[in-house]
């Protein structure tokens, strides 16, 4: 954004800030140049990402690793499946019927053991960099980017996350969408709040005209471009309005809420289902589940969050969206991935029947989008407090800098690029280019 | 004196500046926003200069008595720029009672001020705003969102944080001199729940990483804040070969000149614990050692997110001007050093300045480059002069200064100013250059909360709120003590949100317009409620659209107060045409369909 135009009626530091709007609907640097460091070819399986982000940290060894032992649950039911795969059958009665399709990352590490600081790096593949956390984007509206606005759903939903890092300086249209997960679907889509629908339309249609043609001076010579920028926006909105494809995707029906578990987290994925089923633009979903810091009581059935509730609510509503992607021919091209922002302590529970923050160990969950499931990949110790096999060519642990340039890959999306036009002036690499680690794509889940 | 021990040769930080993954270097496109910013400095001073050694005639310039219009406008007088007019009543009515309230007028306020043919009208009305206590809310939002003391934050509960949004607002109602609220802050120590001022420091501990992360994060702050400048590139590394098209100042700063500073909080130490009892609620103390210093040794195995400490002893220094500890209480000498410091009264009376005008003297006001703000001194090449009016400057420092670090003389001289009650329209050619002349006023959305607050005022339609712990009744969104309230209202948290209020410590408060923001405010059932006219909707069953309906008014006149009341001026013969010609069916309908086009109105949106 250099000083090459020129300036309509002066402009405020606030311009410079968000009126980049005013260029395009498309976001403030849409058109900034992006660079590629090497090159790299991605693997292009996948056309759209469901990201279930289990918050609170989802313990590897009451989920996706479970070891033999004391701390296990009378009822665990613990069963070995081809790939070398284990689950719980009482946890997840679900998945266990369809491990052909899943792949378990056990050899995943965490770089951090607070909440605030790994969702962040979780939702960033960033570190929360006191500099720059203001800045970094969430890695759906980076996807966003790089997929487009093609439809009329935004790019990026984003379901039960309160504290979601948004799309900062890519700005406009990557931004979140942050709609609810109810069966009537989104509120604000229509204006009916006069009589039946037609008239309530027709009556909408007539209030829109009458601010277009009070507005129209203001318009026309706004006092400044942040002003301009307001204006744009109106009709963008109102071309989501009224419209069966974009309504339809928000709303379900109480039949498949009630396959989906009536949760929370099945609501959130219905919609997921429905917006990755229309082909409408969206393609990046993020569905938190909430209560996974299981510090205390995780199995005192008496408690209202255990791992109980928290598992079979995960693998009633992933795996009936996984039969419903199936069923529709989505779930190829449909990469759903299952995470928390770290590990938890391992072995035997802690002296309040729990299991506290840990970094070391964290395991990983994939399905469809071009990944060969049945497998799993690297592996703990006896107790998961350790990896024992990273498991992949990296030959070290996988962090979350390798998941999302998985992601990124999956999707088509070349994870070495960098953004250099950037509000700090600080190269945003998609992927920190680390000498070091050498982040990259755990290419052994396509395999 | 620097101690050569201390410092890290340039390769080795450069070598480890390169191993860190979590900060690349800066890249040859600098700051995008700071570049903008240079320019218009740049641009001003290109056009000054043009016009001092040109032909253009200077104009005779009338005397004026506010200092600020002393200064301003004898500059646009030599340079022979001609400001916009002065504001209408109308157009300084409701720019006044935003900056100074953060709501629109009522439309008995507004009728009230517009029919006064009192000739000090304005005085008197800023003189009654500044004694409000939605003044005193206003302030206290304005300087809550620099502090960002939020329970969000993992080391400050609801308790915590009432302490402290309590004694921030009871000194600014009070009207507490500044400089004594800031050294009461930095010296603050005890518990997070009970102890005013301690809720800043916990604020900026890092739980997870090693303390010296949390001396410098908070010495970042201290410095943003308080002084005008970001100090956070060089707490990782020297200014030499990164800031060089940023900051020339920093660029002469190194690291260790940052660990000094940070070093004034070196003795202070916190206490976290989980108090059980109440649901792992966070305990927090903050307290002084009275031995110790700085020091760069950390846990490798928690290392923190900056690039490795030189493991040396470091003792405070200030960074502005050397001054060294007097005592053994590091952070009362430190909180005494900074605000006695002038640049702290330039900072302050410039964030204010900011606010009210749109663009610092200093812009950004966060970012003071001290090697381009002595005239005297001009820098190297074609840096321009980032202070645009230095005279201007130093003249507000000395009368916040003579005026007790008190607020509200100081925004009474501001908005009492000719240069503030300019219109934000310009007759003639705008130019960027003229934009730190402040030859006319620069509109600014309304805050998340401005909008809410004007929203109900106009509308009538205010709601009693819930802050967890505070017994006040509250109304309007600027006096919630932090983005997580109301918390069990959605109607009102949606709203914020929607409007981009941020929460303080991962969102960012924004302000660009997005589709399901545009959405919600034209199509939410709670905001198109407060525009209907339908008695049985309880947010509406007092609302303006019923109140204008019932009275016995002719349909211009109807017309005539919904403007008053939502954009605080009357229609334009064109605008009540358009609307009477829009006309149909019971008046309550279209009086609603009014309503709710007004409240989706950029000048409704804008305070301009």
């Amino acid at each position: 954004m250099k000083f090459t135009r020129p300036l309509c009626a002066g402009h405020t530091r606030r311009h410079f800030l968000f009126g980049a709007a005013s260029a395009s609907l498309l976001g403030a640097h849409a058109d900034a140049e992006v660079t590629s460091l090497r090159g790299v070819t991605p693997h292009g399986s996948a056309r759209a990402c469901i990201f279930v982000n289990l918050n609170g940290a989802a313990s590897q060894m009451d989920t996706f690793d479970p070891k033999d032992g004391a701390w296990n649950p009378r009822d665990a039911d613990i069963r070995d499946y081809s790939g070398g795969l284990r689950l719980s059958n009482r946890f997840f009665p679900k998945l266990s019927t369809l491990t052909n399709d899943l792949l378990v990352l056990r050899s995943c590490a965490s770089w951090e053991a607070a909440h605030e600081r790994g969702q962040f790096y979780m939702q960033t593949a960033h570190s929360q960099n006191p500099a720059l956390a203001a800045e970094m984007p969430h890695i759906g509206a980076v996807v966003a980017r790089e997929k487009g606005a093609s439809g009329l759903i935004p790019p990026f939903l984003s379901f039960n996350q309160s504290n979601l890092q948004g799309a900062t300086f890519l700005g406009g249209l990557f931004q979140p969408m942050m709609p609810p997960a109810a069966r009537a679907g989104i509120s604000t889509l229509t204006h009916n709040f006069f009589g039946n629908a037609t008239q309530s339309q027709e009556r909408f249609e007539r209030r829109f005209q009458l601010l277009k043609d009070l507005d129209e001076p203001i318009r026309q010579a706004p006092y400044n471009d942040a002003m301009a920028a307001y204006g744009s926006y109106y009709e963008r909105a109102k071309a989501m309005m009224y419209n069966q494809a974009v309504d339809a995707v928000f709303k379900f029906d109480a039949t498949d809420e009630g396959r989906y578990g009536n949760t929370t987290v099945g609501r959130s994925l219905l919609v997921a289902r429905n917006a990755v089923r229309a082909r409408n633009g969206a393609t990046f979903i993020n569905v938190t589940q909430s209560g996974w810091d299981t510090h205390v009581g995780q199995f005192d059935t008496a408690q209202g969050t255990t791992i109980y509730t928290l598992t079979n609510q995960l693998d009633r509503a992933v795996g009936s969206l996984v039969e419903d992607l199936k069923a529709s021919g989505d779930f190829d091209s449909t990469l759903i991935v299952l995470m928390g922002e770290f590990g938890r302590t391992p072995g035997v529970l802690n002296s309040r029947g729990g299991r506290d923050h840990y970094r070391p160990v964290m395991s990983v969950a994939l399905l469809g989008g071009g990944i060969r499931g049945g497998r799993t990949i690297g592996s703990s110790d006896a107790t998961a407090a350790n990896i024992a096999d990273y498991g992949w060519s990296g030959n070290r642990a996988i962090y979350v800098e390798d998941i999302t340039a998985t992601i990124y890959s999956a999707l088509g999306i070349d994870w070495t690029k960098s953004i250099a036009d950037t509000p700090s002036g600080r190269r945003y690499d998609y992927i920190v280019q680390s000498p070091e680690y050498a982040f990259r794509p755990v290419n052994e889940v396509f395999g | 004196m620097i101690n050569a021990r201390y410092l890290l040769p340039a390769a080795l930080t450069a070598n480890l500046f390169a191993a860190d993954p979590h900060c690349p270097r800066y890249p040859d496109a600098v700051r995008a926003e700071q570049i903008e910013l240079l320019e218009l400095d740049r641009s001003y001073q290109a056009y000054s200069r043009r016009v001092q050694f040109g032909v253009a005639a200077r104009r005779q310039e009338t005397a004026r008595t506010n200092l600020v219009d002393q200064h301003l406008f004898a500059k646009m007088a030599a340079d022979n720029v001609r400001s916009a007019p002065a504001s209408s009543d109308t157009e300084f009515l409701r720019r006044v009672h935003l900056d100074l309230t953060g709501r629109i007028p009522t439309p008995e306020a507004a009728e009230a001020f517009l029919a006064d043919p009192a000739p000090d009208k304005r005085a008197k009305l800023i003189d009654q705003l500044l004694a409000s206590s939605a003044y005193a809310d206003q302030l206290t939002t304005f300087w809550a969102n620099k502090f960002k003391v939020t329970r969000t934050h993992e080391n400050i509960g609801t308790i915590g944080r009432n302490t402290f949004y309590e004694w921030l607002r009871q000194s600014i109602a009070a009207d507490r001199p500044y400089d004594s609220l800031v050294r009461e802050m930095l010296s603050a120590s005890g518990e997070v729940d009970s102890v005013p001022g301690t809720q800043f420091f916990a604020r900026w501990m890092d739980p997870a990483g090693p303390i010296q992360d949390s001396w410098d994060d908070t010495t970042d702050k201290i410095t943003t804040t308080f002084l005008g400048f970001k100090t956070e590139c060089i707490s990782c590394h020297n200014g030499r070969a990164h800031l060089e098209k940023i900051n020339l100042y920093l660029t002469r700063r190194t690291r260790s000149q940052f660990w000094r500073m940070s070093a004034w909080l070196s003795r202070m130490y916190f206490v976290r614990w989980s108090d059980d009892n109440i649901g792992f609620r966070p305990r927090v103390i903050v307290n002084d050692r009275t031995y110790g210093s700085y020091t760069g040794s950390v846990n490798p195995s928690n290392p923190g997110n900056r690039p490795a400490r030189l493991g040396a002893i470091v003792e405070p220094e200030f960074i502005l001007n050397g001054a060294k500890p007097r005592t053994g209480e590091w952070r009362r000498d430190f909180g005494s050093i900074l605000t006695a410091d002038r640049q702290f009264a330039r900072a302050t009376v410039n964030h204010i300045w900011a606010y009210l005008f749109s663009h610092g003297i200093v812009d950004p006001p966060e970012a003071w480059d001290f090697e381009r703000t002595d005239p005297k001194r001009p820098p190297p090449g074609d840096w321009p002069i980032q202070n645009t009016h230095p005279e201007l400057l130093e003249a507000l420092a000395d009368f916040f200064i003579q005026n007790n670090y008190q607020f509200r003389p100081l925004f009474r001289l501001l908005v009492s100013s000719d240069a503030y009650q300019l219109s934000s329209r310009y007759e003639g050619q705008w130019q960027p250059a003229f934009v730190k002349y402040f030859a006319k006023h620069e509109p600014r959305r309304l805050s998340a909360e401005e909008m809410y607050d004007s929203l109900i005022t106009a509308t009538r339609t205010e709601q009693p709120m819930i802050a967890s712990g505070i017994s006040r009744p509250l109304l309007y969104a600027n006096q919630l003590p932090d983005p997580t309230e109301p918390a069990t209202d959605f109607r009102v948290t949606d709203f914020l949100n929607q409007a981009g209020r941020g929460n303080w410590l991962t969102i960012d408060r924004a302000g660009e317009p997005s589709i399901l923001g545009l959405l919600y405010s034209m199509n939410d059932t709670q905001n198109v409620n407060r525009s209907l006219g339908n008695s049985t909707l309880a947010v509406s069953s007092r609302n303006r659209v019923l109140q204008i309906d019932s009275s016995p008014v002719s349909d211009e006149e109807a017309i005539r107060r919904m403007f008053f009341s939502t954009l605080s001026r009357p229609p334009s013969e064109a605008e009540t045409a358009r609307v009477l010609a829009y006309r149909s069916g019971l008046r309550a309908q279209w009086l609603s369909d009014l309503q709710w086009a007004l409240l989706n109105k950029l000048d409704f949106i804008f305070n301009y």
